[in-house]
């Protein structure tokens, strides 16, 4: 079949090639039922695809026909007098000037559709308010296993994920416990009593787009969302002072029992995490 | 003469079906030679790899929000509590003989696929090939990339570990930001509150049925068409409006398309062998209170994320209403974007008042106004995908955060016009010197072995173009496949690059070590099976 010593050269070399890639594909095998091994079963079939797909590609452009061929476009365009033969078909039996039939048919259409769409209904239970909160006056603060916190094993410049007992799994109750070195707080209009001790609590769902708030710069006295990096001023209310989110965190006012038990002296001062359409 | 079997089996279909007319026909269609018209088909492929390797993970995929304590082989993470979701890709990626390989290869396989497309979308919108008459699979195409965005965003929502139920608080709060009737979207999408019990069941359906059949069907919708309408071509030796110049489907293009497939999965078997992506046991399952930093969503929807990241915090309050920060760049942004995609070709048309039908493409420089249009919005969306991991690029840089994001945010004003500018200004000189680079003479006729039954050009003296103008040859068979090669490579290196590259911090107080220790400890393991 190969005439030219070229062509012999090439149809070698598309074999060697094919060669290998049916050795890799079996060199795949091999390492599967062998010893599984990502990296050489990845190594192994990918390089044997790539051998084929060399060997593929030598072969369209030495051994085969290249062009240029040509070939006309075609006329997309109909002749008119097809075009008019389609649009006496379509005509038949007076179909398209029975209007109120075809209109009804249409609001049928509609109807169904609204119906069946409608059902969408069923995806899920009417919205609760999304200022919803489990924070209440009385609640005690607990860490994701349930355990009580204690003042006395929060040290100064700590910061802890409490929950209020009971809600440990409600997304919206999520919290962050710091404890101030005494004398920085700066406590907004109305809140000088709510954080007793220096421990300050905030609700930890983020005011941006809801993510956990998870990062506290201790020198800074900033927490920040790892998501989109806004950050807020733990000193002043957490106040965004960087980053996209438009508003503060809300704050929960705190108490601290004789026996050093952290409770919650209040509900949250806002809904927790980003604000929606009815947000007042 | 075909061997025996082959004849035998012909005329066997042929004498029931009648199918001579239309194999004659498919065997010569021709196809233009030129790299960048191959970039379609990587994405096609990529999309028969998601397929195929998709389907190996569904018999291992555990689709269910169902609550369990962990006691399988991956002992950093014995004792937790996760959802199945996230316990069965555990097993799929630690315990199940080639499960990394295949999971790594369908995740690799997107990333890539997305950078097919928007390459090749770039191509179709920079040398004009949207015009009349193939608008339709304009339109086609960009539904195409948004069904397959979203598709991407199901996909990697539903492992269940930390990062992907993040993202998911992030979508239900981008939900949850549209006026009025955002807290009913954002329910019953979610089917309650989030998280709630049925999202993963949810996402699966869509990813692995809804979405990929509606792709499916659109994708045999824009082959079609393309068949119907034929491709476009460059201008160039005996290429005109009416003629189209190229190789034939049989043998030809069959083995060059072939080739171009078992590339594509080559090159995405390597990256999934070699290359580790998306390590989910190194994030943890999700937990609503736990986050880490420098986490970044899949590179294809890091410019919403960069957006969200940019925007100032401008809360408003309407007649007692408010409209979040969120909705302005995770809705508007991207609804607006979509739309100037389906828009484009029409206001083109109204404002150039080009109303003909067009088979030879543009050259990006012969149209300034589109090309610098086209570059300036590329760079608008750049900008964004950089600052999808400003936290990251600060770190890198090793400032703070505060400059980047202000250095950020004049860029997302800065850099549009003035790359439009320069754009618009390189492609007029350009245009303008009239330069042809290359000047070779024509390829002559091939002399295969079995001359094809097809016409030969007559060879000609001059390149001509619809106007009678002269236009440059085409490139050489060494440079197209260079450029080929180039082309491929960006299209990999975009994918390797923005990959979902995210340095797993620990999130607060899982235990555990260090990765290597406890993927070798995984590894050896299953070794030890
Ligand atoms: C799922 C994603 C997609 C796949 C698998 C795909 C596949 C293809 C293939 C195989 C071709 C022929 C080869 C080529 O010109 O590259 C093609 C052509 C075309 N595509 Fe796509 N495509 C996709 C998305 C898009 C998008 C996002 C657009 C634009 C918004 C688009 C618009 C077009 C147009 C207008 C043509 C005709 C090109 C011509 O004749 O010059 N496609 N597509
Ligand atoms: S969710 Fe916290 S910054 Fe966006």
């Amino acid at each position: 079949m190969s005439t030219t010593t070229e062509e012999r050269r090439a149809d070698r070399m598309i074999r060697a090639l094919f060669a290998v890639a049916i050795l890799a594909a079996v060199g795949f095998s091999f390492i599967y039922w062998y010893d599984d091994d990502t990296q050489l079963e990845g190594a192994f079939l990918g390089g044997g695809l790539v051998a084929l797909a060399v060997g593929l590609i030598v072969w369209s452009h030495r051994l085969m026909p290249e062009g240029p061929f040509e070939e006309e476009y075609p006329d997309l365009r109909s002749p008119a007098r097809t075009e008019a033969e389609v649009l006496s078909s379509l005509e038949r039996g007076g179909v398209g000037r029975r209007k109120m039939l075809i209109g009804s048919l249409g609001a049928f259409g509609v109807a169904v559709a609204g119906g069946v769409v409608s059902t969408l209904r069923s995806m899920g239970p009417t919205p609760v308010s999304l200022a919803y909160s489990p924070w209440t006056r009385g609640l005690k603060l607990v860490t994701s296993d349930g355990t009580a916190v204690n003042a006395s094993e929060v040290p100064v410049d700590s910061i802890v994920s409490v929950f209020p007992a009971g809600f440990t799994n409600s997304p919206q109750a999520p919290a962050v416990l710091i404890r101030l070195p005494p004398g920085l707080n700066h406590p907004l209009p109305g809140r000088s009593t709510w954080a007793p001790q220096g421990f300050i609590c905030y609700s930890k769902v983020c005011s941006h787009a809801g993510c956990p708030v998870n990062l506290y710069n201790r020198t800074a006295y900033e927490l920040q969302c790892p998501c989109h990096q806004s950050t807020f001023d733990v000193l002043r209310g957490a106040r965004p002072v960087f980053g996209p989110a438009g508003g503060p965190l809300p704050q929960l006012p705190l108490r601290v029992e004789a026996d050093g038990t952290l409770l919650a002296d209040g509900p949250l001062s806002g809904p927790p995490g980003p604000v929606f359409w009815h947000h007042s | 003469m075909p061997a025996r079997t082959i004849r035998e089996l012909n005329a066997a279909i042929d004498s029931r079906v009648g199918t001579q007319k239309f194999l004659k026909n498919a065997l010569d269609h021709i196809f233009p030679d030129n790299w960048s018209f191959m970039l379609g088909e990587l994405a096609m492929y990529c999309f028969l790899i998601l397929v195929l390797s998709g389907i190996y993970l569904t018999f291992f995929f555990d689709p269910s929000d169902s609550e369990v304590v962990y006691r399988g082989s991956y002992l950093p993470l014995h004792g937790q509590t996760m959802s199945l979701a996230y316990q069965s890709t555990l097993h799929l990626s630690l315990d199940v003989r080639a499960g990394l390989l295949f999971r790594q290869l369908h995740h690799w396989s997107a990333d890539v696929f997305l950078a097919a497309i928007v390459a090749h979308l770039c191509r179709i919108f920079f040398t004009g090939a949207f015009r009349r008459p193939r608008e339709i699979n304009w339109l086609i195409g960009v539904t195409l990339l948004i069904l397959s965005i979203f598709n991407g965003f199901s996909g990697y929502s539903l492992p269940g570990d930390l990062l992907s139920g993040a993202g998911l608080r992030i979508a239900y709060s981008i939900a949850e930001s549209v006026p009025v009737v955002g807290n009913w979207i954002a329910t019953l999408f979610v089917g309650g509150q989030f998280p709630s019990d049925q999202l993963t069941h949810r996402l699966y359906i869509a990813h692995v049925f809804l979405v990929p059949l509606l792709i499916f069907g659109l994708l045999g919708l824009h082959l079609a068409l393309i068949w119907r309408q034929k491709h476009t071509q460059f201008a160039g030796v005996g290429r005109s409006e009416r003629r189209l110049v190229g190789s034939q489907l049989w043998p030809t293009y069959t083995a060059r398309s072939l080739g171009l497939f078992a590339g594509t999965a080559g090159v995405l078997v390597l990256l999934a062998g070699l290359a580790q992506i998306n390590p989910i046991w190194l994030y943890g399952p999700y937990k609503p209170e736990s986050m880490s930093s420098n986490s970044q969503p899949d590179w294809y929807v890091g410019w919403m994320e960069g957006a969200l990241r940019l925007f100032p915090g401008w809360r408003l309050h309407l007649f007692g209403y408010t409209v979040s920060e969120v909705f302005w760049p995770a809705v508007v942004l991207p609804l607006a974007t979509f739309a100037a995609l389906y828009a484009y070709p029409f206001v083109e048309r109204r404002l150039t008042n080009d109303l003909v039908s067009h088979n030879l493409l543009d050259r990006p420089r012969d149209r300034p106004g589109r090309t610098a249009f086209g570059a300036g919005a590329l760079s608008f969306y750049m900008v964004l995908l950089i600052a999808g991991a400003q936290d990251t690029l600060a770190h890198i840089l090793g400032t703070t955060q505060p400059p980047v994001m202000l250095t950020l945010r004049g860029m997302t004003l800065a850099v549009p016009p003035l790359v439009a500018l320069v754009t618009w200004k390189v492609c007029r000189d350009l245009s303008a010197a009239g330069r042809l680079p290359d000047t070779e003479p024509p390829q002559g006729p091939n002399d295969a072995a079995s001359p094809p039954p097809a016409r030969y050009l007559p060879a000609r003296a001059r390149y001509e173009t619809a106007d009678g103008a002269e236009a440059p040859a085409p490139a050489s068979p060494l440079r197209r496949g260079g450029a080929a090669l180039l082309g491929l490579s960006g299209a990999f290196a975009a994918g390797w690059f923005t990959r979902r590259s995210r340095t797993a911090r620990r999130p607060n107080g899982a235990p555990g070590g260090g990765r290597d220790v406890g993927r070798d400890r995984a590894a050896s393991q299953k070794r030890g099976r």
